[in-house]
């Protein structure tokens, strides 16, 4: 029989690339097979190759709030209720997290907010995670939070390990006895200094308050985080290295009252998606002078089950390069559909409010090994 | 797999090409079916292929089994092309459904063979430039290492263990999240 090693290396490579990129396990294991295996994984070029090949990091689970209904302890950064990790990979755990509510999720992390106003960066695959003390303001009115790879040059296919970012936007609240005035206010923690920056604050005109809307997912396109606003028909653009804020306004139309989820579209502009009608549409901005164009309608009719429309139904998560979008309806609970193919997948019950997809790659981590003891190894080191 | 069809007429003569194996074995096959090597297209298009083209990489038995799947395949890619038009869309889906139906049926019995040959038949596939081939069989070893351990991939394709202990030890403290 022919051992493997009679291929060469880059067809090694090209059997490595076929492993499925939501079954890191697997590659972790193949770099314990021989030296040869491992120095072929823990090259850069391989991890650099991986990810052309697959283009888009892949679905390895998601996460969500169990909760529904609002609970006041989290907005103070207490929450009281539940979030779980639901795993669509098999080599990731279901994990149940007591008194913790999901914020964000990007790069490879799931940003977590757990009792005593602590926000946590935690890697669903490497396990690490990192406690971050916040301070709110004493009477926010609202608050969101995002985490983002701040790594230099990082195509952020595989960001672990790589250096962070958490952008914490809250709002004052509106009282009397500070005259009226109320203000936004923006802090970055950033992983390598270990500190947040210093709080920029900007007082609001009361005529034009804004107010972040609860827990839900901002997106990053290019250099900017934009979260959805309560009520006003906008968004807040927040540049992440000048710390700019921006509105913009959203297109005049049906979907007021309905929830809308931000996404980047595949072109790298601003987007969002909203369910208006049955149809889920999808509306991006290419040139912000042109304003919002509707990109694409998807009858949801078509797709779902008779009665899962009785009732209006609501997009609740949007999982980016894969397509994938999450729609909750009131009768026939939560499905997935891939915009791609227009498959549809009913998935298990979700009970919160929104989905936070993660999407990684995940090649094992194998810098230090490489360069103790695969290196120098190359050539015929392992043949039967 | 080798058609002897040097008796055939001129026209559809001028359309065969006969390929070589490493053990000089000669398969006649139609252009259609060579060309789903980059390799040989290559070599057509430069016309450089009369009196044959000798394959001194491949030996008869791995060649016969490439040629039979760029046979299957070739009829695929001129089933796509030639009958569109002759269908109505939702008759022609559903020749194209069970069509592509047989080639998948057809690729997974092709599979069938012991780890020596997938091999073989990936290095074929790489030095002909099959990319339909090399994505099978490549996909083939893949998914057969999925979920095994590293001795039973060792097992399975012959590799003897040249890591240390220290070294392995090292491996799975950075990879700890893949043991658990």
């Amino acid at each position: 029989m022919a051992p493997a090693t009679e291929l060469l290396d880059e067809l090694i490579e090209e059997i490595f690339f076929r492993i499925h990129p939501a079954d890191p396990t697997t590659l972790a294991r193949a770099a314990l097979v021989c030296r040869r295996w491992c120095r072929l994984i823990a090259d850069p070029g391989f991890r650099r190759r991986l990810h052309e090949f697959h283009r888009v990091p892949h679905m390895l689970g998601y996460s969500c709030n169990t909760d529904e209904g609002f609970d006041r302890y989290w907005f103070y950064g207490n929450p009281s209720r539940a979030a779980l990790f639901v795993r669509t990979s098999s080599s990731l755990k279901r994990v149940d997290m007591e008194r913790t509510r999901v914020l964000d999720t990007r790069h490879g992390r799931v940003l977590l907010l757990q009792p005593g106003c602590y926000l946590c960066v935690w890697d669903p695959i490497t396990k690490e995670h990192k406690r971050i003390g916040m301070s709110l303001p004493n009477y926010p009115e609202s608050w969101n939070a995002a985490v983002l790879c701040t790594a230099a040059g990082c195509n952020h296919l595989d960001c672990h390990g790589k250096p962070y970012a958490v952008v914490l936007i809250a709002t004052t609240r509106d009282l009397i006895i500070t005259n009226r005035i109320k203000e936004m206010r923006n802090s970055i923690y950033s992983s390598e200094a270990t500190r947040w920056s210093e709080t920029h604050s900007f007082v609001q005109q009361p005529e034009n308050h804004l107010d972040l809307e609860r827990s839900s997912p901002s997106a990053l396109v290019g250099n900017a985080l934009y979260f959805v606003l309560k009520r006003k028909a906008k968004i807040l653009e927040y540049n992440v290295s000048t710390r700019e804020i921006h509105t913009i306004n959203l297109p005049p139309a049906c979907f007021l009252g309905r929830r809308i989820m931000l996404m980047a579209t595949e072109d790298g502009s601003l987007g969002f998606a909203t369910v208006c009608d049955s149809k889920l549409c999808l509306w991006s901005t290419a040139d912000k002078d042109v304003g919002w164009t509707r990109s694409r309608v998807i009858d949801l009719e078509a797709l779902l089950p008779t009665r899962a429309l009785k009732s209006p139904a609501d997009v609740v998560g949007f999982a980016h390069g894969v397509g994938f979008f999450f729609i909750k309806t009131d009768y026939k609970g939560h499905f997935k559909i891939d915009i791609k193919s227009n498959r549809v997948k009913k998935i298990r019950p979700v009970y919160g409010s929104n989905i936070f997809p993660y999407m990684s790659f995940h090649t094992p981590a194998l810098g230090a090994v490489a360069a103790n003891t695969c290196e120098g190894s190359s050539m015929g080191a392992s043949s039967a | 797999m080798a058609s002897a069809g040097s008796g055939d007429e001129k026209a559809a003569a001028a359309a065969m090409i006969t390929l070589i194996s490493s053990d000089n074995e000669k398969f006649e096959v139609t252009e259609a079916t060579a060309t789903l090597s980059q390799t040989i297209r290559h070599m057509i298009e430069d016309g450089c292929t009369d009196g044959g083209v000798p394959l001194p990489n491949v030996t008869s038995k791995i060649l016969a089994r490439v040629i039979e799947y760029c046979k299957k395949h070739a009829t695929a890619a001129a089933g796509e092309e030639g009958s569109s038009s002759s269908f109505s869309d939702a008759a022609f889906l559903e020749v194209d459904r069970a069509f592509l139906e047989e080639l998948e049926e057809f690729d997974d019995a092709f599979l069938e063979v012991d780890r020596a040959t997938l091999f073989d038949l990936i290095l074929a596939a790489n030095y002909l430039d099959i990319k339909g081939l090399l994505n099978l069989t490549c996909q083939k070893v893949a998914d057969s290492v999925k979920g095994k351990t590293p001795e039973q991939i060792r097992e399975m394709y012959n590799i003897v263990n040249d890591l240390t202990p220290e070294e392995e030890a090292e491996i799975r403290r950075e990879t700890q999240w893949a043991f658990e």
